[in-house]
């Protein structure tokens, strides 16, 4: 057999699997977007119902409350996420034991399932036995009487701060990656020019890892878009639906309402929303010559 | 198959013989009795799709006796609570008969009516007389009249108290919602412990299930005979702001319960920092349990749940069924395996099992025996008295959607975000949207 045909033939397996389990179920989910299929009536999809999903979709209050509620979570978590990250990849980029160490155990955070997380954040903001809300009330004594999960803004954060802690481990390793690569000599130089280290951090060696941090602040955006276990598990959507991310209204209208055309038509703006902001990302924020690289 | 008589001869013979044997042998002798004769279904798998919980791996524990009868054998897979339901929907969307048995909860039972088949007519011909069970308890396992599984564990609610605290400041068990008030601030005035844990955060319609009582004691109801909501009338929003009242204005429950579900209030009694709790009866084992509880036996009371002064004592009731999956391939082996494990004596044995701790019950004869009574102090005879009067929430297919609507507006108002007027004004009207759109 001929190389050329050869090598589209070895393409097969790997593509047969990328469209069966990507492209095959988006397809699917388009297709049900616009079907009716409320599994409270039947097991199966219904009929053609043209964009009624979409358009019941915009209709909804609890919508527009899940967008913004994604816009304010999205926005505070990625920048605290990054911004600790960021600086704790500073701290620990020199060599020694204790740099060393800190990198080891930095990972198990990372390596723990979301859903558990939440869980156990929801343990320890427990306002009679919480260690986390009782150590937060000892350090900052006005929040000692705070009720965690029972107020909207302190909901949110206690959110956020599941959420940063899950992930600061994973973004700071990346970041150290992308800080390996810079220069030693650039430094230097700056230093020796009379630059203090906050000035050599600030117009050294941070342009040198913008393209680090754009990919950071792109996949930690589309994971914040994603949020759903720490919502579930943490606040339950609460108090009232003001914790409700988009990805968590849409398992509430998939899985609590059995409605499947609506939860796929909400999931496909979803996604749309995504693609959108990973092509903003890659166009305005990583010049084409680090994408390259 | 019908009964001949020669299989009620082997029968009779096997009652005759378990009357000499330990009460573990009669009650699977008895449990066998109404099984087929000669093994039709040897060889079979029957695959149970099953919530985690002590009851059903007591069940799974006796499935060996059922198996040596048979020859069929029993394999139960359990998924843990807050995954169950999405486990029952892609079971039912796959169709792949997978699992032969389902075990699924009434409130999701009309939701999931195309998984199940209906068992009625598999009833009547095992002679099952479903007067054993309470009505209620049946009743939630029925859509449109068609049974559509046998009740296997099904819950009431009751108030648990500090019976050390309660005799040292000589007070008596609350019958009244005043009265759980007045004898909290005493609690918490003399003891510095909080008086009631209830939830009020959202958690799977938690936070609504003491609160249909306080809608019943009020003389109001979830929905009319219509199914629309009744639940914001003059009296239903009377009810709920006496509800909210104990956390809010006369704050006899801890602060955090704002944000707690059933388990955090659970653990705030048994954690020692409130002296009463109200919730489903088989909460008891995990209240004097020491490995988890700070709480001894001699500690923890229970009564009736209270009500308002002249209203009935309710309770809002539980119930899971066994039901035969729609795409199972060996129904009948299924319901041999059912008609085996919701036998009364094996029911009874499990309560009287020392290894066991579990409380449920859900048949007449063994809520009402006096052995399963003296075992748990009563506690039996309190359910038996709460089900003859108690009313059941009618779940329709869109329960879930509605017991949102209505536990995020609990949510609110207890968090203070809405007033109950609002709160509850807004989900009457979510609910009525959800009623109309069908």
């Amino acid at each position: 057999m001929p190389d050329r045909i050869m090598r589209y033939l070895l393409l097969v397996p790997a593509l047969v699997i990328v469209l069966g389990t990507t492209l095959w179920p988006l397809g699917s989910a388009i297709a049900t977007s616009f079907r009716n299929w409320r599994l409270k009536r039947s097991p199966v999809p219904q009929g053609w119902v043209g964009w009624d999903n979409y358009t019941f979709a915009f209709e909804e209050p609890e919508f527009w409350n899940a967008l913004q509620v994604t816009v304010v979570f999205v926005t505070l978590d990625v920048v605290i996420a990054v911004a600790v990250s960021l600086g704790l990849a500073l701290l620990l980029r020199r060599a020694g034991v204790l740099q060393s160490l800190t990198r080891a155990v930095l990972i198990l955070p990372f390596a723990m399932s979301p859903a558990l997380i939440g869980v156990s954040f929801r343990f320890m903001f427990n306002g009679e036995y919480g260690v986390l809300a009782k150590g937060i009330g000892w350090l900052v004594p006005p929040l000692a009487d705070v009720i965690w999960l029972a107020s909207p803004g302190y909901a949110m954060a206690a959110l956020i701060l599941s959420d940063v802690w899950h992930w600061f481990p994973y973004l700071t390793l990346i970041f150290l990656g992308g800080l390996a690569a810079v220069p030693v000599e650039t430094e230097e130089a700056a230093l020796i020019d009379g630059a203090t280290p906050w000035q050599t951090t600030r117009l050294v060696v941070l342009p040198q890892i913008k393209g680090v941090i754009a990919v950071a602040l792109l996949l930690k955006t589309i994971f914040a878009l994603k949020m759903f276990d720490s919502v579930q598990t943490l606040t339950g959507a609460g108090p009232g639906i003001t914790t409700q991310t988009l990805a968590h209204y849409v398992y509430t209208i998939g899985f609590v309402h059995y409605d499947m055309g609506h939860a796929s038509a909400l999931a496909i703006l979803l996604t749309a929303i995504l693609v959108g902001i990973g092509i903003v990302y890659t166009r305005l924020v990583i010049p084409p010559k680090a994408v390259a690289r | 198959m019908s009964i001949n008589r020669r299989d009620f001869a082997v029968g009779a013979s096997a009652l005759g013989l378990a009357g000499a044997l330990p009460r573990p042998a009669r009650a699977q002798a008895a449990a066998l009795a109404n099984l087929r004769t000669g093994k039709p279904f040897a060889g079979q798998e029957v695959k149970i799709l099953c919530v985690v919980a002590t009851q059903f791996r007591a069940h799974e524990a006796r499935a060996a006796a059922f198996t040596d009868a048979t020859g069929i054998m029993v394999k139960y897979t359990y998924v843990p609570f807050a995954n169950m339901r999405e486990a029952l929907t892609a079971e039912m969307v796959g169709g792949t008969g997978g699992f032969d048995i389902v075990v699924v909860m009434d409130q999701w039972v009309p939701s999931l009516v195309n998984l199940i088949d209906p068992m009625d007519a598999r009833i009547a011909t095992k002679k099952i007389d479903t007067a054993r069970y309470p009505k209620a308890f049946l009743d939630l396992g029925a859509v449109d009249g068609k049974q559509l599984g046998l009740p296997t564990r099904s819950h009431v609610q009751l108030l648990f108290y500090r019976k050390d605290l309660f005799a040292k400041h000589n007070l008596a068990a609350p019958k009244t919602w005043d009265e759980v008030v007045s004898i909290s601030k005493v609690l918490q005035d003399k003891e510095q412990i909080a008086g009631i844990a209830l939830p009020y955060g959202k958690s799977n319609g938690q936070n609504l299930m003491v609160w249909y009582n306080f809608l019943w004691g009020r003389g109001a109801d979830v929905f009319d005979a219509k199914g629309m909501p009744l639940f914001a009338s003059e009296a239903g929003l009377r009810a709920t702001q006496d509800y909210i009242d104990m956390l809010r204005t006369h704050k006899v429950t801890p602060a955090a319960a704002v944000s707690f579900n059933e388990q955090d209030a659970v653990n705030s009694m048994r954690g020692g920092n409130s002296a009463m709790v109200a919730v489903w009866w088989w909460v008891r084992g995990g209240l004097i349990d020491p490995k988890v509880s700070k709480l001894t036996e001699e500690q923890v009371g229970f009564t009736p749940l209270p009500s308002f002064a002249g209203g009935p004592r309710s309770t809002y009731i539980n119930n899971w069924i066994y039901g035969i999956a729609r795409d199972s391939k060996a129904k009948d082996a299924a319901m041999e395996f059912i008609t085996f494990v919701t036998e009364p004596s094996l029911e009874r044995d499990i309560l009287l099992d020392p290894k066991e701790s579990d409380v449920i019950a859900t048949q007449w004869s063994n809520l009402r025996d006096p052995e399963v009574n003296k075992r748990f102090g009563g506690m039996h005879t309190f359910a038996a008295e709460a089900l003859q009067n108690t009313k059941v929430v009618p779940y329709t297919a869109d329960w879930p959607q509605m017991m949102e609507a209505m536990e995020t507006a609990m949510s609110e108002a207890a968090s203070g975000t809405r007033s109950v007027s609002d709160a509850f004004k807004a989900a009457e009207a979510t609910v009525r949207r959800i009623a109309r759109r069908g």
